[in-house]
């Protein structure tokens, strides 16, 4: 991992962990403040609650002992040990049912009296109902005279029921005290794990957005490499919107404009080389063409013999010369034209106003052909150029057009179009035939001087085009159909505000100042 | 080291129960292999002490029969021993239930009801034609004392995913919900719980 990526990475842990380990703190904080509230709430209830619980429980203890007491008293009624003594029944069945019936013994329910015997001899009961649901009873033996007494008390149920009830809110609240403690420890960890998963995430969002970051830098770098290295064919790939996406298309357009500027300089030194080699071949050619026609034209006036086969040859070889030497002297005329091209003086032109001068001042080449038409640009958009040699330009494209259909001998269904349009900051002038096209290895070499495919071509008028055209700051392709026609496609600067047109009047100088130096006219 | 500091602060109090070896009588009666023996010490005089409260002491007893060496328990039983004392009568009613069904049974003494609160008497375990003969076998219980009643956990995990009260969702409850998964887990469920394992044992 590099130390880039570390730092992302770091910074977004950091990010991460300062907040959870505040939060760690925090809620920490809560739950220990949260737990003694709790506890001394669960202390004030749990004392009351144990209180309660003893309080039922004496009260328990108290009411059976109050039974037991009064089945002792019971049991020593003097009146039961006496009818019991003397065997009198039925006075133990009437004082059994005063004693039921009487107020003195609570929850008193039912009596007897079992004799010496075993059997009982008197029995009574209160009138009173005890359903099971609702009353607890106790049953009490003591030993009266020679015989016994089974007393059965009767005490309400709901103490009982209530004293469970108390027993259930005391558990209850005995497990919850237990499950808070431990739900403490329980958030405690549930914390934890969130905090393990978010350092994992942030870990792994880190570690992607440092590595796409320092992948789309590593390509950029390497991309600088290779331009450093001379390649300036590398592009790099955009991808997304963010600011890397924004230098990496600067990059890449920032290459285009290196390439397209040594392709600029390159062709520009090469038609500067060639222009000199012209310009010596024309002096060298020029010199003794004039010498050697006023030679031949004297031996040709001179010869009066009458050696008729002699006077033929001198006739051939006289206009073979004459012939020959025109011919050097075009040659010699357009390599000094090449040799001499003037340099560019730009200025805002109307594009339509140099279409219409153009025809104005070439009608001749527009008529050798079937048309030659042009379409007004609307707005009016203006290009930085130096008009004279820009009319120069679409002529030599039109020539060629025609040139190339006269050649073919379809000069006249040829259809030459001029168009032009703005697009962005530059302006694209296109000139488009139907004529009979070129093959593609024709076309990859049409702008390399004295390259010709006419049979009275020199070479040169496409060369002089590309040079005009990249000393002004523009560029030029073509493309073409065999049979069916070639587009010849010129970018220009736009110009709109004063401002403009010296900013790319600059862009021009320094253009020129820096392009080989051509021989002016 | 944030990560070392959060797992010493959240690290359970609550030592581990620990397994206590005893010697257990493994009998074939009727085909069944029971299972006798008791484990008297582990209760405690608290819990002795709390028998005559007048409240329910529960113990609910897992027993699980394994074959030394194997995963899985062979079988699983369980029995339920509820103890209270009636202070109105003055002696203990012991609930037994386990796959029999349910009966009572009434004691004076504490000492009696501990005995029964502790110990397993003839337990039924499974058919001895089941057994493998000639295999090792051991049986391993869990006994818990005043296991956490389902009612109050159910309610815990209501607040957990209701701490406000409201309706169920949102963030707070999705929290309570994610919480309420180590409920069950991580809390401690009973008063006390004792895991017990006995001595190895075959079928000659």
């Amino acid at each position: 991992m590099s130390r880039f990526e570390i730092k992302i990475v770091a910074t977004l842990l950091g990010i991460a962990v300062i907040p959870l380990v505040a939060s760690v703190i925090l809620v920490g904080q809560v739950i220990r403040v949260s737990n003694s509230v709790a506890a001394g709430q669960t202390q004030r209830l749990s004392v009351p609650l144990s209180h309660a619980a003893d309080a039922y429980r004496a009260l328990f203890v108290a009411r059976r002992r109050v039974f037991l007491v009064s089945a002792k008293l019971l049991a020593r009624d003097a009146a039961l040990l006496s009818a019991l003594g003397s065997s009198d029944r039925e006075g133990l069945s009437r004082r059994v049912a005063e004693l039921v019936r009487s107020r003195g013994f609570a929850g008193l329910g039912r009596l007897a009296i079992r004799g010496p015997d075993g059997k009982v001899w008197a029995s009574a009961q209160n009138g009173k109902q005890y359903p099971a649901a609702r009353f607890r009873d106790l049953e009490v033996n003591e030993p009266l005279g020679g015989g016994h007494l089974d007393a059965t008390f009767y005490t309400p149920r709901a103490p009982f029921l209530n004293f469970r009830a108390l027993g259930r809110a005391q558990r209850a609240a005995n497990e919850i005290t237990t499950l808070r403690d431990e739900l403490s420890s329980i958030y405690r960890w549930v914390f934890l794990i969130m905090f393990g998963a978010v350092l994992l995430v942030a870990t792994g969002v880190g570690i992607f957005v440092a590595r796409r970051t320092t992948r789309q830098v590593a390509v950029l770098s390497g991309a600088v490499q290779e331009v450093a290295e001379g390649d300036l064919r590398t592009q790099v790939e955009v991808k997304g919107r963010d600011e890397l996406a924004d230098l990496a298309r600067a990059f890449n357009e920032m290459v285009g404009q290196l390439r397209e500027n040594r392709e600029r300089i390159g062709y520009l030194e090469k038609i500067g080389a060639w222009q000199e080699i012209a310009r010596r071949l024309a002096h060298e050619i020029k010199n003794p063409l004039t010498p050697i026609q006023l030679a031949m034209q004297q031996v040709h006036r001179k010869y009066e013999g009458d050696d008729p086969r002699f006077r033929k040859m001198l006739d051939d070889a006289h206009a073979i010369i004459t012939e020959e030497v025109e011919g050097l002297r075009r040659l010699v005329q357009a390599f000094s034209s090449f040799a001499r091209l003037p340099n560019v003086q730009p200025e805002p032109v109307d594009i339509n106003a140099l279409l219409e001068d153009f025809f104005k001042s070439h009608v001749e080449v527009t008529q050798r052909c079937k048309e030659v038409r042009w379409r007004e640009v609307e707005p009016v958009v203006q290009v930085m150029v130096d008009r004279m040699l820009m009319k120069h330009v679409i002529y030599n494209l039109v020539e060629n057009a025609v040139q190339a259909a006269e050649d073919a001998g379809t000069s006249e269904a040829l259809e030459v179009e001029i168009s032009a349009k703005r697009d962005g900051q530059r302006v694209t002038l296109q000139v488009r035939d139907n004529g009979p096209g070129m093959p593609d290895d024709v076309r990859k070499r049409i702008f390399n001087p004295y390259y010709t495919t006419k049979e009275r071509g020199t070479g040169l008028g496409l060369a002089i085009v590309k040079k005009i055209v990249l000393e002004h700051g523009g560029s030029i392709g073509v493309d073409s159909v065999v049979g069916e026609g070639s587009t010849f496609t010129i970018r220009l600067l736009a110009v709109d505000t004063e401002l403009e047109a010296a900013t790319v009047r600059t862009t021009i100088s320094r253009l020129l100042r820096d392009a080989p130096k051509a021989e002016p006219r | 080291m944030i990560c070392g500091l959060l797992l010493a602060a959240v690290t359970p109090a609550r030592a581990q129960t620990s397994v206590v070896a005893k010697r257990f009588s493994f009998e074939d009666r009727g085909g069944v292999l029971t299972i006798s023996g008791g484990f008297r010490e582990l209760f405690d005089k608290h819990l002795q002490k709390r028998l005559r409260s007048g409240f329910a002491t529960t113990v609910v007893m897992r027993v699980y029969l394994y074959q030394q060496g194997g995963g899985k328990p062979i079988v699983v039983r369980a029995r339920t021993l509820r103890a209270v004392y009636d202070l109105w009568e003055q002696r203990f009613v012991v609930r037994f239930e386990d796959r029999r069904g349910r009966r009572h049974r009434k004691f004076l003494r504490d000492g009696a009801v501990i005995d029964r609160l502790t110990s397993l008497w003839r337990f039924p375990l499974m058919r001895m034609a089941k057994i493998a003969r000639a295999r090792n076998y051991f049986v391993a219980a869990i006994v818990e004392v005043n296991p956490m009643s389902r009612e109050v956990l159910a309610e815990v995990r209501r607040w957990l995913r209701r701490p406000s009260g409201g309706h169920e969702g949102g963030s707070e409850s999705f929290f309570g919900s994610f919480v309420s998964i180590f409920v069950n887990n991580k809390v401690r469920r009973s008063e006390r719980t004792w895991k017990i394992r006995s001595q190895l044992f075959y079928k000659p």
